[in-house]
């Protein structure tokens, strides 16, 4: 017995032939079609059977030959074709041959219009298609066409919304891309337009990835907020185009390469791209003797760019007034006492690096401390302070004031006379020179044999701070240590008042040590002369003022002192961690170092750990990549082409 | 390469043509689920077909080939310098070679219904005109992920030297792969809908493709009807849409422009393949 669910209608069908005999006699016929082809081709067949395989089911059961009943399964079988569709298709072409078009009529329609059809002979059933005029074809072309019009607007209108509304997630999973809450907070408070200027030469390779690192987080800002737009002038466009640049922008074009400007309004700030990074050296000396940074140790470029954000929006730039008239070394070009000896440098740096204003006090003109004052600096005076003029300082300080004094050690002693009016802020200045033989904290390591006693024990007088005190001035130094050079001891007092908060912020080593007797020049430490290390080398002094607001709001004042000033000479600028000190001292009196206090990103190392040498495992590499998986994949297409073919 | 695995997956598939509750209730879940069921027969039988077929094969081999070589010197050269070797840049290797190979899968997809005859047969069965464009969508872009599975090997190797790779990374630049190359496959099926000649459709796919690569680089300077058209070009390019990806960030954007390029692709594969009713 033969069974198979075929559609319902042609089940019905068969069974109107009426008689058993007739019944199995008509689905034999099929069947034979279907095998000798006689019945008509596949295609014709299944498109017969097709329309009516959704409709309702009925089970056909008719005695058949089992062996053509076999002959047929296994037909279906290797041709990969369902046998109820087919016979379907079969019985259609049995019962009604009008509904079977031959596989030519198909072609015929696929390759002629609408003329050709005209011409050719009336298929017997012809397709509903076949039945539309030119209207109807027309109208559903429109159709078609408004449609896709429709579409189109959409994906318009779709891409103009997601690029006014959009949100970034990092994927990273050490979130490189991801700005801080303290960022995204100053960002979507921002109401005045901020622009920030690049214009990139990188000169090394760290350069190079430094750069790019800073165009992503730029990215991110512009990304952050509609108020920040960032605009990179390319560097090898012609000078005056690039000049042009800054001046449609308003801007002042910097004198060097690879600075960031952050500008708003007519205020700007300048953030050199050595400040956006920790370098580090290797092998190197701090860069003095050459080689430079080799890596990337920490990038602090968002803490950097957030805090300039934020100080070009300040409503009122900070004042910073330097003492003049007591040989200090001089504000304006290379001057005072010497090539090169002036602070000039240091100036420019804090009017467009810092955006401070930077401005002379002469206090033999004029006595007391400008009111505007917000930070006073004394920088190494080469004649004594007045008694009335130390009181202005004492007095400027006593209501809040802040106070940097950068000291050197003298032949005389108290040159200027601060060695007693710090005392009374709880600093004890030793007036000799800080020795420093430890080689890890030596600038000049490699010394040259036979060389003078003289230049090894100069040498000996130049040295980094390797040694520094928990304190926000001393913590952000980082890997730029600052250099000193022939300084003096600044510690806290032994007798201190209690109020006065005196925190020591970098130290030399234990094996250095100080000598007050000048006119020695051993480079060993002379008991009985000298006094053994680790000396302190700057402090930092907080006095909360008494009756002046409680909590975050009390006034106090701040004191940092540096037993050296070397560090903002011109002919320092520059050089490795020069004026770190001084500016995060300056930041620190200022109060602004907690402005934005974001932390450093360790750039996680991707590098291969292959031994140039180890040619063995660069061959593995190789035959697994260039051969290996390109060979498994050949062998998988010859083994299906192989398999097919039999 | 059966040349009418849609007919056939049509003749063979039981979940549509005999689907008493479609034909009985036709309610929403029904023919939902029918739906489904129909586009899952379809993909697959499309999916055997490529890998039963050398086809698969004969574009994989090159391609593992070539980004084999690429990989090997970018290693050899990251190893001798003691550096870096950044599987974003490597993996970004995959959208250009994505050109190429996407006309290369969907060409024949249905010029070569067409050519064969089995077209009007898949057109005038009982199978919606979505679930076969949707079906062959979705099995090329089942082989494209299929030919980037090898890139695994690349990142264990890297992470076998140390090399510490960033995984949030690569598997952003893999999805934006996989939407960027979805484009092309979508953009491939319409071109493959409009002719019966599968060059026709490779060729004439590709110089499409190359286009939307170099509009990124259209730059008129003009703002006319206060427009900045610099902006409108870049945002039209594919690649720039791609850069976010590569570098490890997901952007709205991006993905609402790659999908709505899919989609519009699509939809306009689905009306080529229902004009031949009405044409």
């Amino acid at each position: 017995m033969f069974e198979m669910e075929l559609p319902a209608s042609l089940v019905d069908d068969v069974h109107k032939l009426g008689a058993e005999a007739a019944r199995a006699e008509c689905v034999a016929a099929a069947l034979k079609g279907v095998l000798d082809g006689s019945g008509g081709d596949r295609k014709s067949l299944m498109e017969a059977a097709l329309p009516r395989m959704e409709g309702a089911k009925a089970r056909l059961s008719v005695e058949l030959d089992a062996k053509l009943v076999q002959e047929y399964q296994a037909f279906c079988e290797h041709k990969d074709l369902r046998p109820d569709v087919l016979l379907a298709g079969a019985l259609v072409g049995k019962l009604h041959p009008a509904e079977l078009r031959p596989a030519a009529a198909h072609a015929q329609d696929a390759a002629g219009g609408a003329s050709s059809q005209a011409a050719a002979p009336p298929a017997p059933a012809p397709a509903p298609v076949a039945e539309w005029g030119f209207l109807q074809r027309l109208a559903t072309a429109s159709n078609v066409l408004i449609q896709t019009v429709i579409a189109l607007l959409l994906v318009v209108a779709t891409g103009y919304l997601a690029h006014r509304h959009y949100h970034r997630f990092d994927g990273t999973w050490t979130r490189d891309y991801s700005l801080s809450d303290k960022t995204h907070q100053l960002l979507a408070n921002l109401k005045k337009p901020v622009v920030i200027v690049t214009q990139w030469m990188p000169e090394t390779q760290l350069q190079v990835e430094v750069i790019e690192k800073v165009k992503d987080l730029l990215e991110e800002y512009a990304h952050g907020s509609a108020q920040v737009k960032v605009k990179d002038i390319p560097a090898l466009i012609n000078p005056k185009a690039a000049e042009k640049a800054f001046q449609d922008l308003g801007l002042k074009q910097p004198e060097k390469f690879n600075d960031v400007i952050i500008a708003c309004g007519d205020r700007q700030k300048t953030a050199s791209l050595d400040s956006l990074y920790e370098a580090d050296y290797g092998g190197g000396q701090f860069g003095m003797m050459g080689g430079g940074p080799q890596t990337m140790k920490a990038f602090k470029a968002e803490e950097a760019l957030t805090s300039s954000i934020q100080n070009v929006m300040q409503d009122r730039r900070p004042c910073l007034y330097f003492l003049q008239g007591h040989k200090e070394p001089s504000l304006e070009d290379a001057g005072g006492r010497g090539e090169q000896d002036g602070i000039s440098l240091l100036k420019q740096k804090l009017e467009s690096g810092e955006n401070w204003d930077v401005k002379a006090w002469s206090s033999r003109t004029e006595r007391a401390v400008p009111d505007e004052c917000d930070c006073l600096a004394i920088v190494d005076p080469g004649q004594k302070l007045l008694p009335e003029e130390l009181d202005s300082v004492r007095k400027y300080l006593e209501r809040g004031g802040r106070l940097l004094c950068l000291l050197e050690p003298s032949r005389e002693r108290d040159v200027a006379g601060l060695e007693v009016f710090l005392r009374t802020w709880g600093v004890e200045v030793t007036n000799g020179y800080v020795i420093e033989p430890s080689r890890k904290a030596r600038l000049v390591v490699e010394v040259a044999p036979g060389m003078a006693d003289a230049r090894i024990y100069q040498d000996l007088l130049k040295f980094v701070a390797r040694d520094y005190g928990h304190h926000p001035i001393s913590e952000k130094l980082g890997a730029a240590p600052p250099m000193f050079w022939q300084a003096c001891g600044v510690d806290k007092l032994a007798s201190a008042p209690p109020e006065l908060e005196v925190t020591p912020l970098a130290k030399s080593t234990a094996e250095s040590f100080i000598r007050t007797n000048l006119s020695l020049e051993s480079d060993r430490l002379v008991p009985g002369e000298d006094r053994a290390g680790p000396i302190s080398l700057a402090v930092a002094v907080e006095k909360k003022l008494a009756g002046a607001g409680d909590g975050a709001g009390q006034r106090k004042a701040r004191l940092v002192v540096i037993g050296n000033s070397i560090q903002v000479r011109d002919w320092c600028q520059g050089r490795f961690g020069a004026s770190d000190l001084v500016l995060n001292s300056m930041r620190w009196l200022l109060e602004q170092e907690h402005m934005i206090s974001i932390e450093a990103k360790k750039p996680e190392s991707h590098k291969l750990s292959v031994e140039s040498n180890e040619m063995e495992n660069l061959v593995w590499v190789r035959n697994v990549s260039l051969f290996g998986m390109p060979l498994c994949s050949a062998l998988f297409g010859f083994a299906v082409w192989f398999l097919r073919r039999r | 390469m059966e040349a009418s695995s849609s007919a056939a997956a049509v003749a063979a598939a039981p979940a549509f043509a005999s689907n008493p509750a479609r034909a009985r209730a036709g309610t929403f879940g029904s023919v939902v689920g029918s739906f489904f069921r129909q586009l899952l027969t379809l993909t697959w039988r499309e999916l055997t077909a490529y890998f039963f077929s050398p086809m698969a094969y004969v574009i994989l081999t090159p391609l593992l080939l070539f980004t084999g070589y690429i990989f090997f010197i970018s290693f050899r050269e990251a190893s001798q310098q003691a550096g870096a070797l950044e599987m974003r840049h490597f993996i970004s290797l995959f959208n250009f070679l994505g050109m190429f190979v996407a006309p290369l899968l969907t060409m024949r997809l249905l010029a070569e219904e067409k050519k064969s005859g089995t077209f009007e047969m898949l057109v005038t069965a009982p199978v919606s005109d979505v679930g076969i464009v949707l079906s062959k969508y979705i099995a090329s872009v089942l082989l494209w992920i299929f030919f980037l599975l090898p890139g695994a090997v690349y990142v264990w190797i890297l992470k076998k030297f140390g090399a510490n790779p960033e995984y949030g990374s690569i598997l952003c630049n893999y999805v934006g792969l996989i939407l960027l190359v979805g484009v092309f496959l979508a953009e491939g099926i319409l071109f493959s809908a409009f002719t019966g000649n599968q060059i026709v459709a490779g060729i004439s796919s590709f110089i499409a493709l190359f286009l939307l690569y170099l509009v990124g680089y259209v730059k008129p300077n003009s703002n006319w009807a206060g427009v900045d058209w610099n902006e409108v070009f870049k945002f039209m390019s594919l690649f720039n849409h791609y850069q976010n990806f590569e570098k490890g960030v997901y952007d709205t954007r991006d993905i609402v422009y790659f999908a709505s390029l899919i989609v519009f692709f699509l939809f306009l594969a689905v009306k080529v393949v229902e004009s031949r009713r009405w044409r």
